[in-house]
């Protein structure tokens, strides 16, 4: 049993600098602490080199001494044993962690660990936080007196607790999280999407496993289009294809644009029937056409449809919001005749049929018409949905408020002022 | 969109283009006003004897940025990150701590050559430098990402002005290919420094960063591996050929009337007597291209990766409240840079040598770390070098220790 008195929590880098006194004399440093997996990982033995040997020492055989603040005495009553066993399921603190990237979950970002602190908790040594100050820094450098004296009361260490880090390790050559992704799911989608930008190819790939299918193309949908693109093209074609499939048509065309020609054609390929028609079609538009921005997926009804019964409708089918900013009433020859915004609905009588509601004048953009267009149908009849009809006038789209925004963040406005 | 049935070829292209960047990036800032003043040196002393070492100095400059550009796509990290997580806190406070100084000195030069070309022009070096600084300070503050990069191809574009000015000397080509075909070669300590000189400023320490980096904020995917492959390539070869026209300059005409000098501006007004008017304003407006294009990317690229290394928010497509320590640090290297060169006096020869010097000590550090690195099966995967590659990369690294040894040796000693 290690002696508590001082040396009730310390920092790694204090271990790791201080030299390991075995009974015969010897003096090591420690190569590595090794810590169990999960929610509250507890020092399990050190490992050293002696002459050339790697040997295993327990925790419980070491006894660590404080000198004074950050100076220690490191002793073992044992002299180890050899490692034989692989230990790829436990955390190695020095390789896993130090100086590695990790996620603040708390603060959902992506920071570095400049050290670890380790803490005595009834019978155990145990993983209890990792600093990520400057402070720790230089520590590690040595220069934490000289920074204190500069700076007085200014270098802190700011520790983020284990429960709000999720770390990653190597096991057998491939990286997995540390620690149960639960927490990390509790995370907003676009909070997701951050961290996973900011992540190794690795790291991204260990948290986006840990993801239900579900929960995978909602982070994919909050990403840059870049990292988008990045990821995708790495997941396997079987496996982008079951992503995008739940995606809407008009952001899949986007993706799949920028994908290689043949891993874009073999995607779509893989993709359900429905759902790569879909996309092949927008593909088809310019890149500056009203086609390639506009949602595939909206709301028809035969005009004579009662407000009640399109309100029942939608609540049944629970849509996505962006697909229900207006639904579209149609003649008895299949025709657009009516573009029904959603607040009228609702403000509608319920037995109002949607030929009496609408606007009186039907405004509606050409889908080879430049985007520029939609952009002033938009603001001029402020608008939360424009349908888009093709040459033989057949309603194939529509545009929304949203669409537009996306496209505005996206392309800094570029293709907006065309 | 553009079509997916688009000819495959034409696609292709566009992707190409696209992912153009990092290496013409790094290609073009290597030309800096140190490079030119290399070539420019060795040309007024060397004639055309000197040409056939840029070859081998190609090569050696794909090599290590194909392992940049590798690392980069296969880890998804930057050289910082993969030094920091492998080699730990002190090492990594000492390269940094290295770079820092050596880019120092490196953006002082950039701004001493935007005094001595714009000098040439009648401009004052008290108005060109603050407003240059300035200037540069807005691009990259203000400017994003993708402007920076666009306004830097076109300043690639630029350096290309250096053939004008060559073939305005009336070059013998016939001797030029004499001298690549049959490569000179002198024992005496001169010409190994100059030698030394050209590799140290052909391949410096902190493009290595730059590279990496550069891949990963455009995150290239292993597919577009043959495309970075041939942006490398591009980069390379452009740099290459703006050297050797700046050596067939300077040597068709300095040379042949003994002219000897000190700096790029040198060569530029002793070309006027040869070469004409033209000439010096064309090799002039060249010099200051390439000095402001340096003078944004070395601070930049300095603040970038001594911000990674460390855990600070970096990169220009943030906002300085995003990341105070980057632009911080930027601004920071930017004032000295420029503000050396604003002191009467200041010791600039000094200030070079000493800058060289510390790259020297620092490249084969940077290199054997990458050599470790692409080696590394748990960070490399299936992606580890080659063994052509590795006897290629271990010998280069080992003749520049020797080689930057030496310099560094010849500079405190010599």
């Amino acid at each position: 049993m290690p002696e508590p008195i001082g040396t009730r929590s310390f920092f790694l880098s204090y271990l790791l600098e201080t030299p390991l006194r075995l009974p015969s004399g010897v003096k090591v440093k420690l190569r590595e602490v090794w810590a169990s997996a999960g929610e509250t990982p507890r020092v399990a033995f050190v490992t050293v080199r002696v002459k050339g040997e790697e040997r295993r020492i327990p925790w419980d055989d070491l006894q660590l001494t404080k000198i004074e603040s950050g100076k220690y005495t490191l002793r073992s009553r044992s002299e180890g044993s050899l490692t034989l066993q692989k230990s790829d399921d436990l955390i190695q603190i020095r390789k896993h962690l130090m100086d590695r990237q990790i996620v603040d979950l708390d603060g959902a970002k992506v920071v570095r660990v400049n050290d670890v602190r380790l803490a005595h908790v009834r019978d155990g040594l145990f993983l209890v936080a990792v600093d990520v100050s400057f402070t720790a820094l230089l520590r590690r450098l040595g220069w934490e007196l000289i920074g204190r004296k500069l700076a007085p009361g200014r270098l802190l260490p700011r520790y983020i607790p284990w429960s709000e880090v999720q770390a990653f390790m190597t096991v057998g050559g491939a990286v997995r999280l540390a620690s149960s992704a639960d927490r990390l799911k509790t995370l907003h989608p676009s909070e997701l999407a951050d961290i996973i930008e900011n992540l190794d190819i690795a790291s991204q790939e260990a948290i986006l496993g840990a993801l239900d299918e579900d929960s995978v193309v909602d982070v994919i949908e909050e990403m840059e289009s870049d990292a988008q693109v990045s990821i995708l093209s790495r997941m396997g074609v079987e496996k982008a294809a079951d992503v995008l499939e739940q995606m809407d048509a008009d952001e899949v065309a986007d993706i799949i644009d920028d994908l290689p020609t043949r891993q874009a054609e073999e995607i779509l390929q893989e993709m359900e029937g429905e759902a790569s028609a879909e996309v092949r079609e927008l593909l088809e538009y310019d890149d500056n056409q009203v086609g390639s921005l506009m949602s595939t997926e909206y709301f028809t009804f035969t005009d004579s449809t009662t407000a009640g019964e399109v309100l029942d409708t939608l609540r049944r089918e629970q849509p996505g919001h962006e697909h229900t900013l207006a639904v579209f009433g149609m003649d008895d020859k299949n025709r657009l005749s009516v573009v029904v915004p959603l607040p009228e609905l609702v403000m509608a009588r319920a037995d109002a049929p949607l030929s009496d509601l609408g606007m009186e004048r039907l405004v509606w953009v050409h889908d080879h018409a430049p985007i520029s267009t939609v952009v002033e149908v938009l603001g001029k009849y402020r608008s939360l949905s424009v349908p888009v009809l093709d040459e033989n006038d057949e309603l194939v789209g529509a545009v929304t408020v949203d669409d537009i925004l996306d496209d505005l963040l996206r392309a800094g406005g570029r293709r907006l002022r065309g | 969109m553009t079509s997916i049935r688009k000819s495959a070829w034409f696609r292709n292209f566009l992707i190409f283009l696209s992912l153009l960047g990092p290496g013409i990036v790094t290609g073009s800032v290597d030309n800096d006003v140190g490079g030119i003043t290399t070539y420019s040196v060795a040309g007024a002393m060397y004639g055309y004897h000197y040409i056939w070492a840029l070859i081998p100095c190609a090569v050696v400059l794909f090599l290590v940025q194909e392992m940049n550009a590798r690392m980069g796509i296969v880890t998804g990290k930057g050289l910082a990150d993969l030094i920091r997580e492998e080699a730990g806190v002190k090492i990594t406070a000492l390269i940094f701590a290295g770079l820092l100084i050596a880019d120092m000195a490196n953006t002082t030069t950039e701004f001493a050559g935007v005094a001595g070309s714009m000098e040439i022009f009648g401009i004052s070096k008290y108005i060109a430098v603050p407003i240059s600084a300035i200037g540069v300070w807005f691009l990259v503050v203000k400017g994003t990402y993708k402007i920076a990069e666009r306004i830097f191809l076109i300043f690639s574009g630029f350096l290309l002005c250096y053939i004008v000015s060559a073939v305005m000397g009336h070059p013998h080509w016939g001797e030029v290919g004499q001298a690549i075909i049959h490569p000179h070669l002198q024992g005496d300590t001169e010409y190994v420094a100059l030698g030394i000189g050209l590799v140290g400023t052909t391949i410096a320490p902190w493009m290595q960063f730059y590279m990496q980096s550069a891949v990963i904020e455009k995150r290239l995917k292993i597919e577009d591996y043959k495309f970075t492959l041939a942006d490398v390539a591009v980069g390379c070869v452009l740099t290459i050929v703006v050297a050797f026209f700046i050596m067939v300059s300077c040597g068709s005409t300095l040379h042949l009337n003994g002219v000897h000098i000190n700096d790029a501006s040198d060569a530029a007004k002793a070309l006027e007597p040869m070469a004409g008017a033209v000439s010096k304003y064309i090799f002039a407006a060249g010099l200051f291209v390439a000095a402001i294009f340096s003078a944004t990317i070395l601070p930049v690229a300095t603040a970038f990766y001594v911000c990674e290394a460390f855990g600070f928010e970096a990169g220009i497509d943030k906002t300085p409240a995003q990341a105070p320590q980057f632009f911080a640090l930027f601004t920071a290297i930017l004032a000295v840079g420029a503000g050396i060169i604003l002191i009467p006096n200041a010791p600039l020869i000094k200030i070079s040598i000493w800058s060289q010097v510390i790259n020297g000590l620092l490249l084969p550090i940077v290199l054997v770390s990458m050599m470790i690195l692409v080696n590394n099966k748990e960070i490399m995967g299936k992606y580890t070098n080659g063994r052509i590659a590795n006897v290629i990369g271990w010998g280069t690294a080992g003749i520049l220790c020797i080689l930057s040894l030496y310099l560094v040796g010849t500079s405190i000693f010599g």
